[in-house]
């Protein structure tokens, strides 16, 4: 017997999300086994581990989660839908669309790299009466360094956002191994698409420094509830119209560094010889690459 | 709150007094259900648009004044609509701001007088509340450009003194004489009447205005007027083949420069042109056609003509 959308909570980490859209996607890779001279194969190989992804579109009524993985997307999500669960999922993707009087809505992908375990249990829960966020309550702040909207030029204008973040994650698997020994994780990119009612043509050839925030507020839930920002370049600009619509600008910006901003409180000695040992304490350290000294 | 009666209130359109015999408001909002896999019944009603409000009259226009004809006389001639701010229309003491003309119509058949409708859009909350007209004659309505805040309007009845109504005509002390009739309506050509029969005529005026928001308002910073249509029709007796790629009403439907007059009532005791409605059909192409045959009737033809602003 089918199930509704009524009837399959969904918790990620544990936390129960406003979902609108669910889609679930297992693939086991399969090539047929062929032989020379054969067109038709009997039997299959594996080629590559178990792995799925999941869409989701959902409200925000509040702190999104979800979105903290945009910087930390290093650490595993576990999921569950209706009974069938994961556990090492990671976000590949992030998208919010900004558009004015709307409800917000993201729209995130997770992929994850073991099987899709548990089995399903129809659930019957009453929703309860969750305020979610709108872009009528949401507050656009000018980051830039010249008080003025830096590249953009002006942020009073702007009259829809689509900001998108990708990671690029690969499984490395061992001889043997069905599950993956670890996750590589890529390149990852952080891009807005601002349209707004600036007329210009400027770019130059190494782009322009730019960015925006959004602060989601809502009005019976005190101070700033979650925000999404980009800080990056702008390499895009479009203008285009068509009859019956506006005259609009589209501002492209790409930001490739998305982690928290690291900081350094203190070090342990900061007049070290070669091979001596340095304590450095400070926030955001945990995804570090390499460090200068000079 | 008392009742208010029809015949105790008023209907304003930029500041001037409308004969309507039907006035009303319509304002929405735009919620849908919020609802969320894994649950029944809907986390919420969450708004999805802006509020749109919706002013509708029906109402006998008067040629020596008739707010609406001179407001579609703006329309049809703005250049650069950003500058357009739309007007204000009171309707039994709630009164809208920023009200763009939606639609504008005209009805002249023989034997009747000439009736309008007209609606507006709204895109800003409305003000004031269901009031009685406070004021015993015409010098009571002052000059309502003195008035520069909202609340001024919200209660009528706190307005006691003449002084802050200016000249705003009465439009129930208004000579009926000055309403078109079927009778004084004219099809002329190059200031010749009567060069066709025409028994019915109607005539529509349709705006696109596209309201533009910002993240962050729950208001339009600006409106454009996007587009325009004028479509007129008209019932006649002879019938009109419609081509393939239109024809231009001034070409074989009827010869020289069209003018569609729609006089004062007064013009048929004294024939004293002391104004008229007048529409230019020049560059209007026909759109289509009908020939209808009824029993008991003559044979009618209603032709339609239409022009993009």
């Amino acid at each position: 017997m089918y199930s509704t959308f009524k009837n399959t909570q969904i918790l990620l980490n544990n936390t129960g999300i406003l979902c609108t859209d669910l889609g679930i996607s297992v693939d086991a890779s399969i090539d047929p086994l062929l032989y020379a001279q054969d067109r038709a194969a009997l039997s299959y190989n594996a080629t590559n581990g178990i792995g799925g992804s999941i869409n989701l579109t959902y409200f925000l009524s509040g702190k999104d989660h979800l979105k903290d993985y945009v910087s930390n997307e290093r650490n595993a999500i576990s999921g569950n839908f209706g009974g069938l669960y994961f556990t090492s999922g990671y976000l590949t993707s992030y998208n919010l669309n900004c558009s004015p009087n709307n409800p917000i809505i993201a729209n995130a992908e997770i992929k994850f790299f073991d099987a899709l375990s548990g089995t399903y249990v129809k659930t019957y829960v009453r929703s309860t009466g969750t305020k979610i966020l709108n872009y009528c309550d949401a507050l656009l702040i000018d980051p830039s360094r010249d008080g003025a909207g830096g590249g953009i030029g002006n942020i009073s204008g702007i009259s829809n956002i689509q900001f998108s973040f990708n990671s690029d994650i690969s499984p490395l698997y061992l001889a043997g191994d069905q599950m993956p020994a670890e996750i590589r994780f890529g390149e990852k990119n952080l891009m807005a698409i601002i349209t707004t009612d600036i007329y210009s043509g400027d770019l130059p050839i190494t782009g322009k420094s730019a960015g925006v925030k959004v602060n989601f507020t809502h009005p019976e839930l005190a101070g700033i509830v979650e925000n999404f920002f980009v800080s990056g370049i702008l390499f895009k600009r479009e203008l285009d119209t068509s009859i019956g619509n506006l005259l609009q600008t589209k501002l492209y910006i790409k930001q490739s560094f998305a982690e928290d901003i690291p900081s350094i409180s203190s070090l342990s000695n900061a007049s070290a010889y070669p091979k001596e040992t340095i304590t450095i304490n400070g926030t955001n350290l945990l995804n570090t690459m390499f460090v200068h000294f000079a | 709150m008392p009742i208010v009666w029809a015949n105790n209130t008023f209907t304003l359109v930029n500041q001037t007094g409308v004969m309507a015999t039907n006035a009303s408001i319509s304002q929405s909002n735009s919620l849908i259900p919020a609802y969320n896999i894994g649950k029944y019944w809907t986390v919420n009603q969450i708004p999805s648009d802006p509020i749109k409000s919706t002013f509708s009259l029906s109402y006998y226009p008067n040629v020596g004044k008739e707010p609406n004809y001179d407001i579609l006389n703006t329309i049809r001639g703005l250049t650069d609509d950003v500058l357009y701010s739309g007007t204000r229309i009171v309707i039994a003491g709630v009164t809208g701001f920023n009200c763009y003309l939606r639609s504008y119509e005209l009805q002249s058949a023989p034997n009747n007088l000439v009736k309008a409708n007209v609606s507006y859009e709204s895109f800003t909350p409305l003000s004031g509340q269901v009031s009685n007209r406070a004021f015993a004659s015409t010098s009571d309505w002052g000059d309502l450009t003195v008035m520069s805040s909202s609340g001024d309007w919200e209660d009528l009845t706190v307005m006691s003194s003449s002084g802050d109504w200016g000249n705003i005509e009465d439009p129930v002390l208004e000579n009926f004489d000055k309403i078109p009739h079927g009778w004084t309506t004219y099809i002329s050509s190059s200031g010749n009447r009567l060069i066709a029969p025409t028994y019915d005529f109607n005539y529509k005026f349709t705006a696109d205005w596209q309201p533009t928001y910002l993240i962050g308002q729950k208001f339009p910073t600006q409106v454009n007027f996007m587009a325009g249509t004028e479509e007129m029709s008209f019932v006649r007796d002879s019938f009109t083949h419609i081509q393939f790629s239109g024809e231009e009403v001034t070409g074989s439907f009827i010869t020289g420069d069209w003018l569609i007059e729609l006089f004062n009532y007064q013009l048929i005791s004294t024939w004293a042109n002391s104004g008229a409605l007048i529409f230019d059909v020049s560059g209007a192409k026909i759109i289509d056609t009908k020939l209808v045959v009824d029993l008991n009737n003559f044979v009618r033809t209603a032709t339609s003509i239409r022009r993009h602003y």
